[in-house]
């Protein structure tokens, strides 16, 4: 049986400059945040149709967005049974974002997918940002229960105008904003 | 004999000894040695004896001839004496350390009036008998001449050899008479041209010649066949006047070669990007790898760092470094003002570099534009080692190291990652991994050593954290638990180019792990 101090790493000698080089293991870093903490801003939108619906936008530093559901969508607690998206049929191409001239450029309401749940409602799932859509997350398609997870769970990844940033991020609410007025 | 007639004619009329035989169709190296050509060829050099009124003797040859009617002296002794002075003593000539050179001259339009005189004198005397007629051209092209009988002499007065790969010289040559003489035929322009040929001629209000003559209008047009000759006669002297003078060196340019200067990086710093990183017009980090190289090697070859073009094999992002070997990299010099980069240059050019602590270069050396295949082709088929440090949110098990020590590699399809997609488009594309070993950190068993062995073009944080299912498989679904990278290292490229050169002659030099002790790391 192999024992687990067979793998144990053990660093080359380097040198340059007359000085050693560091190990890769000497440079980890002292904080290691998750990988949407280190690239990604959480934005959400909340809006009030027959339930209070919440949706969550997460702004990478190069302005790409991934829309999703924040975990205090109502749709959670009832339970998902498909996700379905409408405008994949329309522009009828699985990933709208190979032929970037030509995609589609989404309103902040347009409804980007359609949440069933298991006791038969459904949610219209906005864009939440205007902006270019790159693509659709086709694994949630396939495998709604990925809608939880953050990151994981996005449905869509939009590209907004470099100028328009601004302004979207002024119409969504911010974390510090959201968590002060919605969390338990 | 019939070449002596057409010979003696043209001698008399003012043509020099070159100009004749280019008249007579005398081809190539017959030019190096005119002498023997009019041996070879029985002619009889007895005009200008006679013009001279002197017996034939040494003296006469040194009799100063009159300018050539055809060639406005461009062939004389007298105006290759100033051009090799005009090179010479040229400012910027001599700056270039270039052994070769390339002869490039543009010449006055008055010298293809000239020749349509001389072929409109040769058609009324000889006609058809010599070949003489008006859709031929009559002679040797001055250009095709010019290659045999000036560029050798230039390459006697600069010591440099002709070749394609040297220095450009380009050299404008005028007349006096050429702003007078063109303006003489644009006049008769209007009234020369059959009428047959009006239509053909029209085309020349789109050339935009309205100001004066191009020598493209006037090669297309003024043809024997397309002309009133008489009316032409009557404006223009046939066969030609002598001039007054002879051609004069307007203007002579330099630039030089373009060279190619190949070496190897290595990288040890995490905040240098692979070329400047601009946002919004405003700079994220001061220096770049291109920057700190250039800004080494450009001084030398006197060229603007600005004109340097840097490329590699592939690139690696700002917090990445590159070990080991290092990547290739080339820089294309244009204007070079130098050829040749002597070891103990490129070495003070490596020390230099070295300085920075942040990269660091070895064997800098000069290489043939042939051999830049090896960078700009087959990345596809070039392989790369990295080493990965990444984080499980458990210590490590056997089992989980098992699973990513991997030597027979898998193939993974990858979507364009999200950190690039805001530029790059949207794609998946297919790549192999060729193998992947897996070592634990002895201090803390949640921290993993992966060196993962994959094709060019691999995206290595997304192979380790998957980017959200979008590069499937990756070693997060390998294990079934998240994993994350926080550090990467390349660790070798694997492309043989250029040639190890070991530049640190002055024992400066420092071990550079082995290729091979790389290629036992990736086996074992
Ligand atoms: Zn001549």
């Amino acid at each position: 049986m192999a024992a687990l101090e067979d793998f144990y790493f053990c660093p080359e000698k380097d040198t340059a400059f007359g000085k050693s080089i560091p190990p890769i293991t000497s440079e980890f870093p002292s904080t290691h945040r998750p990988l949407v903490d280190r690239f990604f801003t959480r934005y959400y939108l909340v809006r009030q149709k027959t339930s209070e619906e919440h949706y969550l936008v997460l702004f990478h530093s190069n302005r790409i967005c991934m829309v999703g559901l924040s975990g205090a969508h109502p749709a959670f607690a009832k339970g998902i049974e498909q996700v379905t998206c409408p405008i994949l049929k329309k522009t009828d191409k699985q990933s709208t974002g190979e032929d970037r001239k030509r995609s589609a450029i989404l309103q902040k309401d347009t409804t980007i997918a359609v949440v069933k749940c298991c006791d038969g409602t459904t949610y219209n799932v906005p864009s939440c940002v205007k902006g270019k859509l790159v693509e659709i997350n086709q694994n949630v398609l396939q495998n709604p229960s990925l809608l939880s997870k953050e990151g994981y769970g996005y449905i869509a990844i939009l590209l907004p105008k470099i100028d328009e940033c601004d302004d979207i991020k002024a119409s969504l609410l911010s974390y510090e904003e959201y968590s002060g007025k919605y969390s338990k | 004999m019939l070449s002596q007639e057409v010979f003696d004619y043209l001698k008399e009329v003012g043509c020099c000894t070159i100009c004749c035989l280019r008249f007579l169709k005398v081809r190539g190296d017959e030019y190096m040695n005119v002498a023997k050509t009019l041996q070879r060829l029985g002619l009889k050099d007895t005009c200008s004896d006679a013009e001279n009124g002197e017996e034939s003797g040494p003296t006469s040859k040194k009799t100063k001839p009159n300018v050539c009617v055809a060639c406005l002296g461009f062939f004389s002794d007298e105006f290759l004496a100033k051009l090799t002075e005009a090179l010479t003593t040229h400012p910027h000539l001599i700056q270039y350390e270039c052994d070769e050179f390339v002869l490039a001259i543009s010449f006055p339009i008055l010298l293809n009036v000239r020749q349509l005189s001389l072929w409109l004198a040769l058609i009324d005397k000889f006609g058809q008998m010599h070949g003489f007629v008006s859709n031929k051209q009559p002679d040797v092209p001055l250009k095709e001449v010019s290659k045999m009988v000036i560029s050798p002499k230039v390459s006697q007065a600069l010591g440099k050899k002709y070749g394609q790969n040297g220095m450009m010289i380009s050299i404008s040559i005028n007349h006096a008479d050429e702003t007078a003489e063109l303006q003489k035929l644009t006049e008769v322009d209007q009234i020369l041209f059959k009428t047959n040929c009006t239509n053909n001629k029209s085309k020349k209000d789109k050339k935009g010649t309205v100001n004066g003559m191009t020598r493209g209008y006037f090669e297309k047009n003024f043809l024997p066949s397309n002309i009133d000759v008489d009316i032409y006669k009557q404006n223009i002297p046939v066969p030609p006047a002598i001039p007054d003078s002879s051609m004069i060196v307007e203007n002579i340019a330099v630039s030089g070669p373009t060279i190619f200067v190949a070496g190897r990086y290595q990288k040890f710093c995490r905040v240098l990007p692979h070329t400047p990183w601009i946002l919004n017009g405003k700079r994220v980090m001061a220096d770049s790898v291109q920057e700190l190289i250039v800004q080494s090697v450009a001084p030398y070859f006197e060229v603007p760092e600005s004109k340097v073009i840097f490329s590699s094999s592939g690139r690696e992002d700002v917090d990445v470094r590159c070990l080991g070997k290092g990547r290739p990299f080339v820089l294309e010099i244009p204007d070079s003002k130098r050829i040749i980069l002597p070891q103990s240059v490129a070495e003070n050019m490596e020390i230099e570099i070295d300085q920075t602590e942040k990269i660091r270069v070895i064997n800098l050396q000069i290489v043939p534009r042939e051999e830049l295949v090896h960078i700009k082709f087959g990345e596809e088929k070039k392989t790369k080692t990295y080493r990965a440090l990444c984080i499980l949110n458990e210590p490590a098990t056997v089992e989980v190291l098992q699973k990513l020590n991997i030597p027979e590699g898998f193939e993974i399809k990858q979507w364009t990652p999200i950190r690039v997609l805001h530029r790059r488009p949207l794609l998946q594309r297919p790549r192999r991994v060729h193998s992947v070993k897996a070592r634990v950190d002895p201090n803390d068993h949640k921290i993993l050593i992966l060196d993962i062995v994959t094709q060019a073009g691999t995206y290595i944080k997304e192979l380790v954290h998957g980017d959200f299912n979008r590069t499937d498989p990756c070693f997060a679904k390998l294990i079934g638990q998240d994993i994350d990278i926080a550090a990467l290292d390349v660790l070798a490229v694997d492309l043989d180019w250029p040639k190890d050169v070991n530049n640190r002659i002055s024992g400066q030099c420092e071990t550079v792990r082995d290729k091979n002790e790389i290629d036992d790391l990736n086996k074992s």
